[in-house]
């Protein structure tokens, strides 16, 4: 006697792969997702209507300037920008960035009862030519109509 | 007659697999804070590069170290840098660039000067569609 099996096709589109899309995805947006951490001093910063977005975090340079004159490049504490040590410390590692990437946008994140004399001692590090980070942004926060 | 075993079957289901990491993508995605950085830009001038300006077209914007501006040496209302809108500035502005569209704005200040009361000068100077300002010390 012959027995004939019947063949039973699946008609269900197979799924098994999807979890592995899925955490592709995950694993992709975890990868291209930058997150800079820097210990930032306490700042109070002001507010302004007439402000941009900044374009791309990674072409920005981070710089704190406190009420207290203490500056914070990026990861880099001064505790005397106005010393001759801290100020050609500062210039090195600002001309390391412009060299490495010139279409850096420098982001003064200060605080709203710093001096402008601490603010100009800035713009003059900045604009030194061997430096000649022209680009500022002057960090703010929306202010509602 | 013949009777087939029926196997089980030893694989696990992993048709939920999808749905967790779904749920993680979207628990990722909606706790990351992307911080929008947002400023005032302005293009500081390299250095050795001073030009003459004709004075007719400069108008200086002065902040003291109290916060009073002076705008070609008037006084902008005193009140006005607390208040939230200082519209006096902003059509001070607008008129010298009406009457002349050349006009470079050179907003100076003490060392004193808060760097807050910068910032709403600069701020209205901006508002009022000023392209050229230029920063003394």
């Amino acid at each position: 006697m012959i027995i004939e099996r019947k063949i039973h096709t699946t008609k269900e589109i197979s799924t098994s792969s999807l979890p592995d899309i899925i955490f592709l995805l995950l694993v992709f947006f975890m990868v291209v997702t930058v997150m800079k951490e820097y210990d930032a001093p306490k700042i109070d910063m002001p507010y302004a209507k007439a402000i941009q977005k900044l374009e791309n975090r990674r072409n920005a340079a981070f710089v704190w300037a406190t009420k207290d004159g203490f500056v914070v490049l990026d990861d880099m504490q001064f505790t005397n920008i106005r010393g001759p040590e801290n100020q050609a410390d500062f210039k090195k590692t600002m001309k390391y960035k412009i060299s490495n990437n010139p279409r850096i946008i420098v982001s003064l994140k200060a605080d709203n009862q710093s001096k402008m004399s601490l603010i100009n001692t800035i713009h003059t590090l900045l604009k030194d030519p061997e430096v000649n980070a022209l680009k500022l942004s002057y960090s703010a926060l929306r202010k509602s109509e | 007659m013949i009777k087939f075993k029926r196997r089980p079957s030893v694989e696990i289901n992993s048709s939920s697999m999808a749905d967790i990491a779904f749920l993680l993508l979207i628990f990722f995605l909606v706790t990351t804070t992307i911080s929008m950085d947002q400023g005032l830009e302005i293009v500081l001038p390299s250095e050795g590069n001073e030009m003459k300006v004709n004075p007719n077209n400069i108008t200086v914007i002065s902040i003291n170290e109290s916060g009073k501006v002076l705008f070609n040496g008037r006084l902008v209302k005193e009140k006005s840098l607390d208040q939230n809108n200082l519209y006096q500035l902003k059509s001070l502005v607008e008129n010298e660039l009406a009457n002349n569209e050349k006009m470079i704005f050179s907003v100076q200040v003490t060392p004193k000067t808060k760097y807050s009361d910068y910032i709403k000068v600069l701020d209205y100077v901006k508002a009022a569609k000023a392209t050229k300002i230029s920063i003394a010390n």
